[in-house]
């Protein structure tokens, strides 16, 4: 059997490749047949190389960790997840080792030893190790969540970002019943926290974006949201201050890269004994962060990293309940040999594209 | 490889026999046995109040040394000295990642003895011999998947570090996690063999200022009081008038109940010994049939009053064994006061016998 996949062979340079699949995996490894990968900031980074300055990346990759497939064979870990041979599942994209510190302590996404789909090189056989390939091997330790069969896939691959805004809106921030949420950005990730603070039952959610994101602040009115915000056109903390008459917001999320205005507001914004999630990756370390403020006000900060296995299952159990119109956030469908192209698209390279979410089907050569 | 073993054929009494005990594979690590524990969990075993499967190896709190691994097996060697956690982690479940491991969902398998998947550990005239929580500390091997080994560093003995890795561990846990004993708390310990000792130790080094320790024995009573009780009575029912007394009525914290038999009397008997909104702690195991509890509902209710179950103390075995072994080799942490007799595998029953009749804080095998 061979499988045709993308190999990210250095920065900015992808190539479509055929790889053999072995007869015989790895001792305990299954095998997944890829029905769709989502593709995220990260991808991007990965592809320009901008995630090769936070970390070394072992080129040549096989990249895709927003996995969602079919098992053709479920190996030792399926098992365990309560998946078998022939279940259509999500696959988490860190593989924990389960003993560390790290891992122990409910810090799972933190674990020392973790491995990484589409961050493991070719030459660990047999380098089927990202999702942007027919076929994928599936290593003994990772985490499984079965999906029903009637959803699309480009619903299903939004298990990543949903995850994502479920550790940082509800497990890490904090969000619960009657709570007051400030999103700051309304891309992918900012629209799951939309659903994620519609989950937990937030009174009030607001979402900032640029001009150039009207349609995505329309989305997110659909998705639940109560206000939003041009940034461009408004003041963002005094639009705050007049929505919650002068209460300001309990729960802030910073979910914007690069820039830093986003992080000054937030702290602006937020109420005595508020949260601050901060989940943009900036790049840099950003200037004039108000840190008096957060003493005054006796504000929380919290970091995050990657997704926990509770937030995927949180996930997989809102995409599987239908209760919101997650087709919205999908703005494109693309076959494999274009997968550069729409790495490219995410990362705002193509003119005249504005993406939300875009799943590559590698079933599909061009679409 | 043949091993001594003491087993279980039906509940009863054991009987110590050759085992043949396979290599191990992919996650198995094949123990060298050195120490165990006498548990009371495995007294429930032994008397038939655990659903298990029969032929199995009794035991689940040992130390010993690694003898070899399996291809998969990460960070450990042989000659490395280690602990067996009672449950294993998997890693993988939704206790495990949530920082809950004592939860683990494969704690399911610990009476049926053969982790899901794998081979029996060991065989017996060509019969698949079960390990009581996939351990069987009671046999001079141990084949154990690795998800249940934790290394220890090699200057600590392994008598001790074996009544780290069951009974010390869940009894020092239920007063610092279960019971979240804060400082200047008053608490109270019911029944102090080897958990409840540790419970006492747990609850004094979390500052507390009152540990009243509960047991008919005397000499468990004199133990106490050495090793971090402030009092010690022989019955509940003497806590009541001096916790009233010592606290000016406002009563405990934190009611611990580390008994080897948890009854719905004594339950009913520890609630009015509770503060408003002081926990009580069911530690200690109970029978299939022990549902009977009579509760003053309305005085729950007014007060606030909490009742916890917890298992290992709500502990994480990867952390907490080694953070309770550092305490042990600093002074801390009193373990050579616990044990009080220690026997050969041959000598299993007699053991038990002891510590149904109250003499032994810990019992420990030490294997040849």
């Amino acid at each position: 059997m061979e499988s045709r996949c993308i190999v990210t062979v250095a920065e900015r340079r992808m190539e479509v490749r055929t790889l053999p699949v072995p007869d015989e995996l790895p001792a305990g490894h299954g095998l997944l047949e890829v029905e769709g990968v989502g593709i995220c900031g990260s991808d991007y980074d990965l592809y320009t190389g901008a995630l090769g300055r936070m970390r070394p990346v072992p080129y040549p990759l096989v990249p895709g960790h927003e996995v969602v497939g079919r098992l053709l064979s479920d190996g030792d870990g399926a098992l365990l997840c309560g998946a078998r041979t022939g279940d259509r599942v999500a696959v988490e994209p860190v593989i924990r080792c389960g003993v560390c510190p790290e891992c122990n302590a409910g810090l799972d996404n933190n674990c020392r030893n973790a491995m990484v789909y589409a961050m493991r090189p070719l030459a660990d056989a047999p380098g089927l190790w990202g999702g942007m390939s027919q076929y994928m091997c599936i290593h003994p330790r990772t985490v499984l969540h079965p999906l029903p069969d009637d959803i699309p896939v480009e619903d299903c691959v939004l298990f990543n970002p949903l995850a994502n805004a479920y550790d940082w809106v509800c497990r890490v921030g904090g969000a619960g019943v009657g709570s007051s949420v400030l999103v700051l950005g309304s891309g992918q990730r900012g629209l799951s926290c939309v659903v994620a603070a519609r989950e937990a039952g937030a009174e009030r959610i607001i979402v900032t974006g640029l001009h150039r994101d009207a349609a995505k602040l329309q989305l997110a009115m659909e998705l639940g949201a109560t206000d939003t915000i041009d940034v461009e056109a408004e003041d963002v903390v005094a639009r705050v201050r007049a929505i919650t008459g002068g209460e300001m917001v309990d729960r802030a999320l910073d979910v914007v890269p690069e820039a830093g205005q986003p992080l000054i507001d937030a702290i602006e914004a937020l109420r005595p004994g508020g949260t601050l999630v901060v989940a943009g990756v900036k790049g840099r370390p950003i200037d004039g962060v108000p840190t008096d403020r957060i003493m005054a006000k006796s504000l929380t900060l919290r970091g995050v990293r990657g997704i926990s296995s509770w937030a995927v299952r949180e996930a997989v159990r809102v995409i599987a309940s239908r209760r919101f119109p997650l087709g919205r956030l999908h703005s494109h469908v693309i076959g494999l040999d274009d997968a550069e192209r729409a790495v490219r698209m995410l990362g705002g390279e193509i003119p005249g594209e504005t993406p939300v979410h875009i799943t590559i089907r590698p079933q599909l050569s061009r679409r | 490889m043949k091993a001594h073993a003491a087993l279980l054929r039906q509940p009863g009494e054991f009987s110590v026999e050759d085992v043949e005990v396979r290599a191990p594979t992919a996650n198995e690590v094949l123990i060298r046995a050195v120490a165990s524990g006498l548990c009371g969990s495995d007294l429930h075993l032994k008397e038939g109040r655990t659903r298990a499967t029969y032929p199995i190896i009794g035991g689940h709190e040992g130390a010993g040394v690694v003898e070899a691994v399996g291809s998969d097996v990460q960070g450990l060697a042989p000659g490395d000295h280690v602990v067996c956690s009672p449950i294993p982690q998997c890693g993988r479940c939704p206790h495990c990642t949530r920082g809950n491991p004592n939860l683990c969902d494969m704690v399911a398998y610990a009476g049926v003895g053969v982790w899901p998947g794998a081979e029996h550990p060991a065989h017996i005239g060509g019969v698949g011999v079960a390990a009581y929580c996939m351990l069987g500390t009671f046999s001079e091997l141990m084949l154990v998947n690795q998800a249940s080994v934790i290394r220890i560093d090699d200057d600590i003995p392994l008598d001790r570090a074996a009544l780290v890795g069951c009974g010390v561990m869940t009894g020092w846990c239920s007063a610092v996690y279960a019971a979240d004993v804060q400082i200047g708390d008053a608490t109270v310990v019911v029944g102090t063999g080897g958990v409840g000792m540790s419970a006492v130790q747990g609850a004094a080094h979390a500052g507390a200022e009152i540990v009243v320790a509960v047991d008919p024995v005397e000499s468990k009573r004199a133990a106490a009081l050495r090793l971090g009780a402030t009092h010690a009575v022989a019955t509940v029912e003497e806590v009541e008038p001096l916790l009233r007394d010592l606290t000016g009525g406002r009563m405990a914290q934190a009611v611990i109940l580390t008994a080897g038999r948890i009854s719905g009397e004594m339950l009913a008997a520890s609630m009015p010994l509770a503060a408003k909104m002081g926990r009580i702690v069911i530690t200690g195991g109970s029978a299939p049939g022990d549902v009977d509890v009579k509760l003053n509902l309305g005085n729950i209710q007014a007060t606030q009053k909490q009742i916890v179950g917890t298992l290992l103390g709500n502990a994480r075995p990867r952390l907490d064994i080694p953070l309770l072994l550092r305490l042990y080799r600093s002074g801390r942490l009193k373990l050579d006061e616990m044990i009080s007799t220690t026997y050969s595998l041959d000598q299993v029953n007699a053991g038990y016998a002891d510590l149904e009749a109250g003499r032994n804080i810990r019992g420990v095998i030490v294997h040849s």
